[in-house]
């Protein structure tokens, strides 16, 4: 073997090995640690009417005591995990049934989301328990069937893991949900909650000046140091966005949750919040990039008892579009906003 | 036998990313973050300068094959023959609407191909040498 062939056998053995290395690379899961009672925001089995997060326990002993609860599963994609394994029952909604890039990942007209959910079985009184793998998810969908409408929602606590860690049974394959015709109520039941567009926001701002526009997003997003998607090219955030401390990247709301993706017991994060005016008392819009963390910080407050909270669905996404288009009607801040010079506004 | 090697470790690769064609796929189907990237940068490319002319280089790639064919006839040229074939009914075939990993499928696709020309440049040294 003379000396060329010899390096080029060895570039192409090294391609092959690292080719090999990648597609054979398993990533270990670390074991996640469980959460105290006190670390949680759901303390105890017996939820309040106005609780959305639930436990395990309890929706183990809902299944059993009410035969009308329908449970969903929420992902993204034709439900691959879901197939493997899902709470008994339960059915698959992908999230494209409620949201679509042609609609700037916005969710779509109430009638759309009302066909999804009769689909699946889901009218106005139907007791609707939604949980996923990661929360955002679980509460993006519980958002839609809340703002439509349905009496009853919630969102299993930790959830497929919670479900899996208490030994509860669980089921394999696809349950073809039994449609229903009527949703017994007109959509959006709930219309007060969802700001969907950033013109809407606008109009919002305008009926009440005093509206906090609370970022969920990670403080390199909110100080403009990053997108946080690469789908979305430019960096920043609505002019008057206040700091809501929630995610640390874009994909998390690693601030709200405990390590085994139960919720937090929020009491020192509102605490944050409210050192940026992001109080119970006041209107507040929460919002992210593209309304999926966001939809996780409005159930929490929800839950914690505050009044007058909304969800501003467009996000990061639709705002800069939208500053794009027109950038004085849609200023952008780049930089921390409590220090002026610190601050850039692109209008 | 050191050609030997070289054509199963080329092949193998080439095998390895026709496997990369069903990987992306089942990513697209069941991870979020990636049907938005690729979502978003499949348009993006749709609307480049390559994007817009990327018609001709399968073209360019055809006409190749079918002269190195012409000027020597052996199963590794036969096979780029196949490739760029292949590769060009799917640009003309297949659209960005019918399918959203339409980009993915023919850079994959390039790259077999790339690795063939390769192979053959490969294998035209070692018999010229």
């Amino acid at each position: 073997m003379d000396k060329k062939n010899k390096r080029i056998l060895a570039v192409i053995t090294s391609i092959l090995a690292a080719f090999i290395l990648m597609v054979g690379l398993n990533t270990n899961q670390v074991q996640a640690k469980a959460s105290t009672t006190s670390q949680r925001l759901v303390k105890n089995n017996k939820p309040g009417e106005n609780d959305f997060f639930v436990s395990a326990k309890w929706v183990q002993n809902q299944l059993k005591t009410n035969k009308k609860t329908v449970v969903i599963e929420a992902s993204y994609g034709p439900g691959k995990e879901y197939k493997k394994a899902h709470l008994p029952g339960a059915v698959h909604m992908d999230t494209m049934e409620i949201e679509t890039e042609a609609n700037n990942w916005n969710i779509l007209p109430a009638a759309t989301c009302e066909k999804a959910f009769l689909k699946k079985g889901v009218t106005k009184d139907t007791p609707v328990i939604i949980y996923s793998s990661d929360i955002n998810a679980a509460s993006r969908v519980a958002f839609v069937a809340y703002w439509l409408g349905v009496d009853q929602v919630k969102i299993l606590d930790g959830g497929f893991n919670a479900w899996q860690s208490a030994k509860y049974t669980t089921a394999k394959g696809n349950v073809k949900p039994k449609a229903a015709k009527d949703f017994k109520g007109n959509v959006p039941g709930r219309p007060d909650i969802l700001i969907s567009t950033s013109a809407d926001l606008l109009a919002a701002q305008k009926k009440n000046p005093d509206l906090v526009l609370a970022s969920t997003r990670s403080w390199a997003e909110f100080t403009g140091k990053t997108s946080g998607y690469s789908y979305i090219k430019d960096k920043g955030e609505p002019k008057g966005a206040v700091y809501a401390k929630a995610s640390k990247t874009s994909a998390d709301v690693a601030y709200l949750t405990n390590s085994d993706g139960t919720v937090k017991d929020p009491t020192k994060i509102f605490a944050d919040w409210k050192k940026w005016g992001i109080t119970p008392d006041k209107e507040v819009a929460f919002y992210c990039g593209t309304g999926w963390r966001a939809a996780t910080a409005f159930f929490i407050t929800k839950q914690s008892g505050w009044k007058n909270v909304k969800m501003f669905d467009g996000g990061w996404y639709d705002w800069d579009k939208a500053h794009q288009k027109h950038p004085s009607q849609y200023p952008v801040q780049v930089g921390d906003p409590r220090d002026k010079s610190k601050v850039k506004i692109l209008d | 036998m050191m050609r030997k090697l070289i054509y199963l470790i080329i092949h193998l690769l080439q095998l390895g990313l026709v496997y990369g064609i069903y990987v992306v796929n089942d990513l697209y189907a069941n991870h979020l973050g990636f049907m938005r990237n690729t979502s978003f940068f499949s348009e993006e490319f749709a609307q480049s300068w390559l994007g817009r002319y990327l018609v001709v280089l399968p073209i360019v790639m055809l006409l190749l094959s079918i002269f190195l064919v012409w000027r020597e006839r052996t199963k590794e040229r036969y096979l780029l023959l196949i490739i760029a074939a292949i590769w060009l009914s799917w640009l003309y075939s297949a659209s960005l609407q019918l399918v959203p990993i339409y980009y993915l499928v023919v850079a994959i696709i390039f790259v077999i191909l790339l690795l063939q020309l390769l192979l053959i440049g490969l294998v035209g040294r070692k018999n010229r040498g």
